[in-house]
């Protein structure tokens, strides 16, 4: 029982953790970014790279996290920019790009499967019952995103800045806000969490070209039941990953593997906005 | 329909239609000579993969259609291909090999796919979901197909899939020319539907869907029966594929693949049927050869081609060729290139039918205890109103009165929070606007909602959908619409322009076209929204005098929302002030124009 | 005197359709003008224009004697204009603070302000917590009176402000705008409805139909009130 609420909570934070810089650049931009899975891929390598280099894990945070985010400045200069008007278009895109970066991985890397140390291994003993550390931490971890997202959100003027154009775009720039500036600075902190997020989840899984794709469509689908906000994410990421786990564990993995995608189809068909409230 | 005696009252186009169809007959029999002698030149392994391109061709075919034509961004298509793939995989590996087995097996493959294509169509457009919407579902679709067949344990073969079963014993050579031919004949049939006057419908609900409906197309009907049919044609296609290559794996369904075609297409060019054939049999080619020898390479510059066509040039290569050679042939070969043209068209008069309203004896429109909330927002309360055949009922109050809200409610049963709508007697109850239109209501919106894509006459022809079923393989030569559309049309010279794409008319042009389209509807009832708004002063009182005039000769109700109180004055018979959601005034032109009331409701801002 | 806002052969409108036709006006530091005429006349229109919505068609802007042509609006919110649009006006979701934060990160600075208004608009130095949309008509209305005073700006575009507003926050509103103007000579364009505010509170006027200037004069003149009653009768 403790072990399986455990894995529903743990299955909740990485999901949030997978998905929450799609959200913000859905939220802000009204895009989706469907480069997000080649992001995560990169941060995935990231990870690899750094420990190759014989540097510490810990410095695969810093590293991936700037390296997607300045990826994603160029990416928003270059192709996301001119298809603002044209949001399907910009799916295909960035779908296109994600394409890109796993090729160029594949370049470097070759296709192989690669495994990555992780800094934290072992079992920890909760209530009795041993329980994977790293997936504790990750818990550990979606809730600092979670505060750290919000805190920017709301503690900081860009924040209060990005708020006013998620709200009302045309009332922000009469107001003398750039929206332009700040879907840039959204993208690229997307794109950063993005790799930032790959590189956390690589203790999990092995590293391939294709480690992104996996994570992309569940992080698609919690994003349009979420609409914009970090809280209904939350709550998305509990129930539909707390489904995935239940039916996994109950049913059979592969009808696990789909219940997000099912539930969320299912979901916003008949409640179009999904877990937001409005 | 049309009759044969109704005087003709203009004519366009010619002599370019006879030259395109001639070069149309030319370009199929040189495609099916082409696969014919082609295997005589080519190796085995060329044939080998170029057969397995074909079939891919055809997946790119239909999903322009879906894409391209229609605007349905579809990710699953390779749901439907694995689903008629699998149909044979399954039935040779566990029934056995048996001309019975074979027909039964593809006769499933295809009634799976409709199904499965029927309830995606019923998800994916439903009332109220956003454009998005579309793309969950199809990336649900092939995931769930994948999934479902990797679950399959022995029955499916799983990850692995099934492979070697027993399928038809035919020479290379002949897999090739059946694929050639299929190709060749399939892309000729798709060509000339998509000129066809069904196959403007396609464009029609891809250029403006809301227009569509409030033209009396049920265009989640279109749209379903659309995916049904390229579904089943994809589901052929893997049939095929399995027969031929005897291998059926789980990737065939997964998004991956689905995401592939739409390179092909996107790459060629979508919305030019060719280009998306092109682009698939270049890419996938090209995947053999140079896969093998630059392994990664040709992916990562198909992906980097991909991303510069989206951005860039979004129309995809074919245009770009196509557009290159008119430019090589006009400067180069000093030959004047025909441009396509509408084929020659005749104007007529449609007989007279009388209206529904007429008929019936009811009320045009009657509203009973009409509310409508947003949230806690009261925008409209206790509407009590009716309206009759001859009639002009002006909508007149302040922004934020309710006048817009009004009109919306009556012409969408979903749209009301409370009380019941008649339209000539009919009850609209929760019925979506199609199901209005058929009870009689024609709807005009404040900025002039019509299909920029198409020509004038075809704008004028979609209109006129729900009264001629229009045919899936030729253009009819002749255009009927009712005296009143044609008194609109002559009236404002849109009869000398009936083959100008519509984007290209003014501002005062297309709102005229606009109303003549929903006058060829042949309404009883007709609901204006400011048609006045950005006019100059001779367009309005053009469009004053027509709307008069079509009270007096044909007996419209017309409900007219309406800032310009001077045009208001001119032309109604009756105006009803709203203000705060509610009627404050229902009376003559006199009876509001000398209020006291009226006159505080506007020069006061205040109630 | 370099006018704040001169406008000369202005055409604009939304897509193909064009809402003025032609249009000039002037107006001085220091100065307010009022721009009558009933809905759907291209009051609206012309501010959203002004402040870089809606391209410029024919004819140009000049602010201060400086071309603005196809400037962004935030661009020119930071030339110094405040603008008060009609509808969805305020961050309703957002608390008072922070919808004055927006356009003054100086939280001293907008304490001072909502000191020095108190005297019109005392509850809301209480609200500055409070969500916007919590707030009564009126006190939104306040709130965007105070959002566009805050960064001290040289030209103000205020949309039917008096809409709906009762007659004493009325006379606040007009008493405010003469207090600024007077104090900072600030240019403000009125857009507006209501005849006996505008009476109140403005120097000229001009009024709009169908996007042309039919009328105009000083509201000094004898026949100011007579002109614009002809212009507004229904």
């Amino acid at each position: 029982m403790t072990s399986q609420i455990l894995d529903i909570l743990t299955s909740a934070a990485i999901l949030y953790v997978v998905a929450a810089g799609l959200l913000i650049v859905f939220g802000v931009m009204k895009i989706i970014n469907f480069a997000h899975g080649g992001f995560l891929t990169m941060g995935g390598y990231c990870a690899l790279a750094t420990a190759d280099l014989g540097l510490s894990p810990l410095f695969a945070i810093p590293i991936s996290f700037l390296f997607g985010a300045v990826v994603g400045m160029v990416v928003e200069r270059l192709i996301v920019r001119p298809l603002y008007s044209r949001p399907l278009d910009a799916i295909l895109a960035t779908w296109g790009l994600g394409i890109i970066i796993g090729q160029l991985i594949t370049l470097i890397y070759d296709r192989g499967v690669h495994f990555v140390q992780s800094p934290i291994s072992g079992a920890v003993d909760v209530m009795g019952e041993s329980y994977s550390q790293y997936r504790l931490v990750m818990l550990v971890v979606a809730i600092l995103f979670g505060v750290v997202l919000a805190a920017v959100l709301h503690g900081t003027r860009l924040g209060l800045m990005t708020r006013a154009v998620i709200m009302n775009e045309d009332l922000a720039r009469g107001l003398g806000i750039d929206s332009g500036l700040v879907r840039f600075v959204t993208f690229s902190l997307g794109a950063g969490l993005a790799s930032l997020a790959g590189t956390l989840i690589t203790p999990l899984s092995s590293v391939d070209p294709s480690l992104g794709i996996s994570w992309l469509v569940n992080a698609f689908m919690l994003v349009l039941v979420s609409g914009s906000s970090l809280v209904s994410l939350g709550i998305a990421a509990v129930v539909l990953g707390g489904a995935q786990v239940l039916i996994s564990s109950y049913a059979n993995p592969v009808y696990g593997s789909m219940a997000i995608v099912i539930l969320a189809a299912v979901l916003l068909r008949v409640r179009p906005q999904g877990f937001a409230n409005d | 329909m049309t009759d044969r005696h109704a005087p003709v009252i203009a004519t366009v186009g010619g002599s370019a239609a006879s030259k395109l169809q001639f070069g149309f007959l030319a370009a199929t029999l040189f495609g099916l000579a082409l696969v014919i002698l082609a295997p005589y030149a080519l190796d085995t392994y060329t044939m080998n993969v170029l057969t397995r391109s074909l079939l891919y061709a055809i997946l790119a075919l239909v999903l322009d259609l879906l894409w391209g034509y229609t605007g349905i961004l579809s990710y699953g298509l390779s749901a439907f291909f694995a689903i008629g793939a699998y149909a044979l995989g399954l039935a040779s590996t566990h029934l056995g090999f048996t001309p019975l087995i074979a027909v039964a097996a593809f006769a499933a493959g295809l009634v799976i796919a409709a199904l499965v294509a029927a309830l995606t169509g019923w998800l994916a457009f439903g009332r109220g979901v956003t454009p998005l919407y579309v793309s969950v579902v199809t990336l649900a679709l092939p995931i769930v197909v994948k999934q479902g067949l990797l679950s399959g344990g022995v029955f499916t073969g799983s990850s692995s899939g099934l492979s070697g079963f027993e399928s038809f014993d035919l020479e290379i050579e002949t897999w090739f020319r059946m694929g050639g031919i299929a190709l060749v004949i399939l892309t000729a049939l798709c060509w000339i539907f998509v000129r066809s006057d069904a196959g403007r419908v396609l464009i029609a609900v891809r250029e403006n869907e809301l227009r569509c409906r409030y033209l009396g197309i049920s265009t989640v009907r279109v749209k379903t029966w659309l995916m049904i049919v390229t579904a089943m044609i994809a589901a052929v296609a893997g049939y095929a594929y399995a027969a031929y290559t005897v291998v059926v794996a789980p990737e065939l369904a997964g998004f991956e693949f689905g995401t592939e075609i739409l390179i092909w297409v996107a790459l060629g060019g979508r919305g030019t049927l060719l280009g998306p054939v092109i682009g698939a049999l270049v890419i996938d080619l090209g995947s053999a050869y140079l896969g093998g020898s630059i392994p990664y390479v040709w992916k990562l510059v198909v992906g980097l081609a991909f991303v510069a066509v989206i951005v860039v040039m979004p129309r995809g290569f074919l245009p770009l060729f196509s557009s290159a050679w008119r430019w090589l042939a006009a400067t180069v070969l000093r030959k004047p290139v025909a441009v396509a043209m509408d084929a020659g068209l005749r104007l007529v008069c449609a007989p007279a039918q009388e209206t529904i309203s007429a008929a019936s004896g009811a009320p045009s429109v009657e509203i009973r205890q009409l509310s409508k909330r947003f949230g806690s927002l009261k925008v409209l309360e206790g509407i009590d109103f009716a309206a009759s055949p001859g009639e002009l009922v002006s909508l007149v109050g302040p922004n934020g009165a309710g006048k817009t809200t009004m009109m919306r409610c009556i012409a969408d049963g979903a749209e009301r929070s409370g009380g019941e709508i008649t339209i000539t007697g009919h009850d609209i109850a929760r019925l979506p606007p199609e199901r209005c239109v058929a009870f009689g209501l024609g709807r005009k919106f404040q900025t002039a909602t019509i299909f920029d894509a198409l020509s004038v006459a075809d704008c004028l022809r979609i209109a006129r959908t729900s009264h001629e079923t229009p045919s899936f393989v030729h253009r009819e030569t002749s255009l009927a619409l009712p005296q009143a559309a044609l008194d609109v049309i002559t009236a404002t010279g849109l009869d000398r322009m009936l083959g100008v794409e519509a984007r290209q008319l003014s501002h005062g042009e297309k709102q005229a076209l606009e109303l003549a389209m929903v006058l060829a509807l042949e309404p009883s009832v007709l609901l204006l929204d400011e048609p006045t708004a950005g006019l100059t002063k001779s367009e309005r009182m053009l469009i004053g005098s027509i709307l008069t005039r079509l009270v007096r000769d044909h007996a419209l109700c017309v409900l007219l929302v309406e800032h310009d109180l001077d045009f208001v004055r001119e032309i109604s018979s009756r105006i009803v002030v709203l203000h705060q959601g509610r009627i404050v005034l229902d009376g003559t032109v006199d009876e509001v124009v000398g209020s006291a009331l009226v006159r505080d409701i506007y020069a006061g801002g205040h109630a | 005197m370099t006018p704040a806002l001169d406008i000369k052969g202005l055409s604009s409108g939304y897509g193909e359709a064009l809402v003025l036709r032609d249009l000039s006006l002037m107006i001085q530091p220091g100065e307010i003008f009022a721009l009558l005429g009933k809905n759907g006349m291209g009051k609206s229109t012309l501010l959203k224009t002004i402040m870089g919505f809606l391209p410029v068609r024919q004819g140009h802007i000049q602010l201060a004697g400086n071309r603005t042509a196809n400037l962004p609006p935030y661009r020119m919110a930071r030339r110094s204009v405040a603008y008060i649009p009609q509808e969805k006006a305020l961050f309703q979701d957002l608390t008072v603070l922070e919808n004055l934060k927006l356009v003054m990160p100086d939280t001293a600075a907008i304490k001072a302000e909502l000191e020095r208004t108190a005297r019109w608009f005392p509850v809301l130095q209480k609200r500055v917590h409070q969500r916007a949309g919590t707030l009564s008509g009126g006190e939104q209305k306040m709130l965007l009176m105070v959002r566009a005073m805050l960064p001290k700006q040289k030209l103000m575009l205020i949309d039917e402000i008096s809409e709906g507003l009762q007659p004493s926050m009325v006379d606040a509103v007009s008493d405010v705008l003469r207090t600024e103007r007077a104090s900072r000579d600030v240019a403000i364009l009125l857009v507006e409805q209501n005849v006996p505010f505008v009476s109140s509170v403005a120097d000229r006027f001009s009024v709009l139909k169908q996007g042309e200037i039919v009328a105009s004069g000083s509201m000094a003149d004898a026949d100011a009130s007579a002109v614009i009653d002809r212009q507004l009768s229904v």
